[in-house]
């Protein structure tokens, strides 16, 4: 399958490098002529495992370093991003069932069912240097959790060409 | 992020948030939220209008001063959020623990039922 479009980011797992990720979504956006509910699902996701990297992902310590890249495959994003941190697998990982009083609510532990939420498929693989995660997005209309969308899933190539 | 207040009619304290509530934004208002959301008895009012963008670490801050606040008798709505950062909150289940209203008599009548 032919890649159409793509672009990419490498930046230092620092909080201070957010505003940065923010601004190449903005453009992989504009580039890609993406519609906005699609753009707010990338953001989101990208931001949380971003975050969750920042903040997990380096526990002695050290500034990683996180390349993302993204490309289009007809009406299929794929975002994939590779660290250099500890090893986390979020397909695996389980998030907290939804809190029905808000007594019982937990304060935090939500980023990881809103990237799960959000995406219509994820793969995770343990790399040498790290983690390499990749997210697809179905553009709007065929809703994120439809037969469409599973469809599609099987159909997809995880290898861009670059 | 930016945080502003403003006293509502019925004794509602209205916090009005804008700008992107990342984990940078949150970390920006964080602090005088829970100064005005947790410490004293009252009924908050959040206007999340004016929010572009909420993550998860945003979330926790919400949920975190609205369980402070049900602990002191006092309750939190959340208000107008936009379409995108609600459908955050319901894809969380934060809208069956802190009431999401679009308009103030909806507000009203979730203080008025905690």
């Amino acid at each position: 399958m032919t890649t159409e479009l793509s672009s990419q980011i490498v930046m230092q797992a620092k909080l201070d490098q957010l505003p940065k990720l923010e601004r190449w979504v903005e453009a992989l956006a504009a580039e890609f002529v993406l519609p906005s509910v699609l753009v707010h699902r990338i953001d989101l996701c990208v931001t949380e495992l971003v975050t969750n990297l920042i903040g997990y992902g380096y526990p002695d310590g050290a500034i990683g370093t996180v390349s993302i890249h993204g490309w289009r495959q007809g009406e299929q994003v794929m975002i994939r991003i590779e660290d250099d941190g500890i090893p986390f697998d979020p397909t695996s990982y389980v998030p907290p069932g939804l809190p029905s009083s808000l007594a019982d609510a937990a304060v935090g532990g939500r980023g990881i069912r809103l990237v799960r939420h959000f995406t219509d498929a994820l793969h995770h693989v343990r790399t040498v240097e790290g983690n390499e995660l990749t997210l697809i997005f179905r553009s709007p209309g065929a809703g994120a959790h439809s037969p469409a969308a599973s469809a599609a899933r099987e159909s997809v190539s995880l290898d861009p060409a670059r | 992020m930016e945080l502003a207040v403003k006293d509502l009619d019925s004794g509602v304290l209205g916090i009005n948030l804008s700008g992107r509530m990342d984990i940078i934004g949150t970390q920006q208002i964080d602090l005088k939220f829970t100064m005005l959301a947790s410490t004293r008895k009252a009924q908050i009012l959040v206007d999340l209008s004016n929010v572009t963008f909420i993550a998860s670490i945003g979330i926790r801050t919400l949920v975190s001063n609205a369980k402070a606040q049900k602990l002191r008798g006092g309750s939190m709505v959340l208000y107008k959020p936009n379409n995108q950062v609600e459908e955050v909150l319901r894809a969380t289940g934060i809208d069956t623990i802190i009431p999401i209203v679009h308009d103030f008599d909806a507000a009203r009548g979730a203080f008025a039922s905690p």
